[in-house]
């Protein structure tokens, strides 16, 4: 497979983006920006499914961006597992929001607006994902910045839109900010920004940052460099995911990029951007493998905000922002994926993610089309009858968020991700044990909450009775009357209620099914993805621990284990165990010994060389004894550790489904009074925690009274010196001011005396001279 | 005064005669409240000055002077066209050609 076509994945969806700018010329164009936008997204799509099924690999040098001197910035495009998997979640699930949001955005006047910005974030992304030059990665990541605030702000004549796009944009800046830091400090440390190493056209060999780290880790033995700087990057990095992925502090940026359309919602903020921060950390991982201490950050803060999000979830009453909040919840555990060094659990989970949250958002996008821009699950109920398709196709969704046992695609990811960090836990890898482990309980706690809060909703609004109150463009107030927590509060909650939907031709009709085409067919292709299917699928297109980008992963991860006789690792680490059939469950007996020189033959740069060093590294050595039963075959309450985590986070999913249906369906009443009895807890996790205010008021007062201060200043002390010497010409002027007479003859006889002057002095000095 | 200072023209009678052209011109643009009058006096002042150059010209029997003067004669007939026109837009302007109604900038 030729790699040059790999140009093709960015360059179709620009092209369309250009296009369905044109189609912005001319009213009757407008139509066809969807066609155009599909196309190009389509498109992209075929060729990256071309390239991952092609087997394409290796980096693609487009053109020479910017070089000065030593330093220079290639236009190159790197395709492994990982990107290639990543191209098929940007292109094929970008693909199906785009189709669905033909029907969505139908009759929106900025219809051809929104398809330009769909196809340019497109663009953004898969350069984003593609490229192998951390600037142009940087290009990508603020690309999808830009789209991401341009279509939160889409319905710019709303302020709550313009407030949320500001919003987004600035809490993004502080995480892009820390990014850009770290990519200056990864620069003065490695002398490249250039992830994979290459032969530059003078035939220079410069060695990639990948490579360089790998080699640093080796040389440290796994245990990571104890230098300030190896920690600085990382942790700046990180800063950077953290603000594009919504974590902890900061998060609050997402739930408000709800006021955008809702395909926006599924496209932008749940299924891809999102997760690049995600991309980010998997991408880098040897870099982040190097600091003692940053994955471990990464895990800790991915298990606050899941957990953190999750009890968000649980009390709100926005259709958009349960899943809002989930999709922190979910954000987070990836990271807690990462943290625990199973890249293959977090990049499994941002691959079912993707699906079952855009099915979600899509489905909940339905439902406010149906109802008018109605988002108040208060006022829904029992749906079912009105709307089954959307019902059906939310509740395969809920199933995959909840992580429903063996048949959704969310057990296996959200499982693989719990074994594996309670599996290091367990092992104590580098010495962070009983906090990997705490995180894991952790993960278990939120996956009830995740299977309650989902089927809180699922049940309120699909099953009891019938009984809906249909929305309009100002229902912004409405909804809120609930809150009474001051002006603040109220403010924050407009917020909250921020679609406005796409055409008003229902308006107070009853709630009708969304049509197949263009809709609903896209969304049962997303159901499907959300169910096991898409974990087979998941290892058709990268999944494969042989060639694929588990393989990637397993040898990255190979590098910070010190047990196994050949100094590579467990060669099943992060092993999800769907492959051995849903059913039984039981990971693969350990058999890194056939495994092992495999991995030597076919990926010779990242496994680590023969001997290196275990043997005078006091723990490489008692590892080496333990055998391949250290990292991820430990044992937990009595039985291996994947089985018993797939058991309990299977039973734990079951419980909470039954908990919600008992509450939100079988028996309302109960609901009502648990909530009056936790009434200050409800409110505190309706106001979500507060943390919106608690930043207006030590950030965004403090920054206000600080421009209130200069904003003095400026008046009284700048403003006050460049007035007074503006004065002093006009004091000086008063006096020789009636010298300016305004009559001809006055000035002609001053011009005349003062000749006659010069004249005088000339004679005199001439009379003088010759005198 | 003797006669023959009066029939040898000398360099010093027109020296005189441009001086006094000059002054006059002066005079009246100084004294005179007419756009046109006080127009009329700056090419009498003019005058006063070619007179002097083309004296000094012949005096000294370098051709300088009166190629100047040449210059200065062109340049003053296209000036006088744009002048005229001036005055024209300005007696327009305040249907009057007094000098003193433009005093705008007035101190």
């Amino acid at each position: 497979m030729n790699l040059i076509v790999g140009i093709l994945i960015p360059l179709l969806p620009l092209i369309a983006a250009a296009l369905c700018l044109v189609c912005c010329w001319k009213h009757a164009w407008s139509k066809a920006s969807w066609v155009v936008a599909m196309g190009g997204v389509v498109l992209s799509f075929v060729v990256s499914m071309l390239m991952l099924f092609g087997g394409a690999a290796g980096s693609l040098s487009v053109y020479e961006w910017m070089a000065v001197g030593d330093f220079s910035v290639g236009v190159r495009y790197f395709f492994d597992p990982l990107t290639l998997l990543m191209l098929f979640v940007v292109t094929g699930v970008g693909s199906l929001i785009v189709v669905y949001a033909g029907g969505y955005m139908k009759g929106d006047p900025g219809y051809p607006r929104f398809f330009a910005a769909v196809a340019l974030f497109i663009f953004a992304m898969t350069t984003l994902v593609m490229a192998d030059s951390l600037v142009l990665l940087f290009l990508g990541w603020e690309g999808v910045g830009l789209c991401s605030y341009l279509l939160i702000g889409h319905y710019f004549q709303k302020d709550f839109a313009v407030q949320a796009a500001k919003k987004a944009f600035i809490v993004n800046r502080v995480g892009d900010f820390c990014l850009l830091i770290g990519l200056f400090l990864l620069f003065q440390e490695y002398g490249t920004l250039s992830l994979h190493g290459y032969t530059a056209e003078g035939g220079a060999v410069v060695t990639g940052i990948l490579e360089q780290a790998t080699l640093a880790l080796k040389g440290t033995n796994g245990e990571g460099s104890s230098a300030a700087i190896d920690t600085w990057i990382p942790m700046l990095l990180m800063m950077g995911a953290f603000g594009k992925s919504a974590q902890f502090p900061l998060f609050v940026w997402l739930p408000d990029a709800m006021a955008g359309p809702t395909p926006v919602s599924a496209l932008v903020h749940a299924a891809t951007m999102v997760t690049s921060g995600v991309y980010l950390i998997v991408r880098m991982l040897p870099v982040f493998q190097l600091s003692p201490c940053a994955l471990v950050t990464v895990a800790c803060v991915g298990g606050f905000t899941a957990l953190f999000a999750a009890t968000i979830a649980l009390c709100s009453n926005d259709l958009k922002g349960v899943f809002a909040y989930s999709t922190v919840s979910q954000l987070g555990y990836m990271f807690m994926g990462i943290g625990a060094v199973s890249a293959g659990g977090a990049i499994m989970h941002l691959y079912t993610h993707a699906f079952f949250k855009a099915l979600l958002f899509l489905t909940a996008g339905s439902v406010m089309h149906a109802l008018a821009g109605q988002l108040d699950i208060r006022t829904m109920s029992g749906l079912r009858h009105r709307m089954p398709v959307t019902a059906a196709l939310m509740f395969v969704g809920c199933l995959a968020l909840a992580g429903l046992p063996v048949l959704s695609a969310g057990f296996w990811s959200k499982d693989m991700i719990l074994a594996d960090t309670m599996a290091v836990g367990l092992y104590d890898w580098r010495g962070y044990g009983v906090l990997y482990q705490v995180i894991a309980w952790v993960g278990i706690v939120t996956a009830l909450l995740t299977a309650f809060y989902t089927f809180r909703l699922w049940f309120t609004v699909f099953m009891g009775e019938e009984r809906f109150v249909m929305g309009d463009e100002h229902h912004d107030e409405e909804s809120h009357d609930t809150h009474s927590a001051g002006e603040v509060e109220a403010e924050a909650h407009n917020s909250e209620q921020r679609e406005v939907p796409a055409h008003h031709d229902h308006m107070h009709d009853a709630p009708h099914e969304m049509p197949w085409w263009p809709m609903n067919a896209p969304l049962v292709l997303l159901a499907i993805g959300s169910t096991v299917v898409g974990v087979w699928l998941f290892g058709l297109l990268g999944g494969n621990e042989k060639a694929g980008f588990e393989k990637m992963t397993l040898d990255a991860v190979a590098l910070v284990e010190h047990h196994g006789d050949t100094g590579h690792g467990d060669e099943h680490a992060p092993l999800p165990s769907f492959r051995e059939g849903p059913g039984e469950g039981a990971p693969v007996a350990s058999d890194s010994h056939v495994a092992a020189p495999h991995a030597e033959n076919e990926h010779p740069p990242l496994t680590p060389p023969e001997g290196r060093g275990i043997q005078t590294d006091p723990h490489a050595a008692a590892d080496a004894h333990a055998g391949h039963h250290g990292l991820h075959h430990a044992t937990f309450l009595g039985g291996d550790v994947h089985v018993v985590m797939m058991w309990m986070s299977g039973l734990i999913a079951l419980a909470g489904i039954a908990a919600a249906a008992y509450f939100h369906w079988v028996h309302r009443p109960a609901r009502d009074a648990v909530a009056k009895a936790f009434a200050p807890v409800v409110t505190l996790l309706r106001n979500k925690w507060y943390v919106d205010e608690i930043y207006d008021a030590i950030i965004v007062q403090p920054l206000k009274l600080f421009g209130q201060v200069f904003y003095i200043f400026d008046a009284l002390l700048i403003d006050g010196l460049v007035k007074l010497t503006g004065s002093m010409p006009r004091i000086l002027g008063t006096g020789v001011k009636p010298a300016q007479s305004g009559k001809m003859q006055g000035y002609g006889l001053g011009m005349a005396l003062g000749v006659a002057l010069l004249a005088l002095i000339v004679l005199v000095a001439f009379v003088k001279g010759t005198g | 005064m003797d006669l023959p200072t009066l029939t040898n023209l000398t360099l010093a009678h027109f020296l005189f005669t441009g001086a006094v052209l000059f002054v006059l011109g002066l005079i009246g643009f100084i004294s005179r409240r007419n756009l046109i009058v006080m127009f009329l006096c700056t090419e009498l002042m003019f005058q006063g000055v070619c007179v002097t150059l083309v004296a000094f010209s012949r005096y000294h029997l370098n051709y300088s002077g009166q190629t100047f003067v040449i210059f200065v004669l062109t340049i003053a007939a296209a000036e006088a066209a744009l002048a005229l026109g001036l005055v024209v837009l300005l007696f327009r302007r305040r249907d009057t050609l007094d000098a003193l109604a433009w005093s705008d900038l007035k101190g």
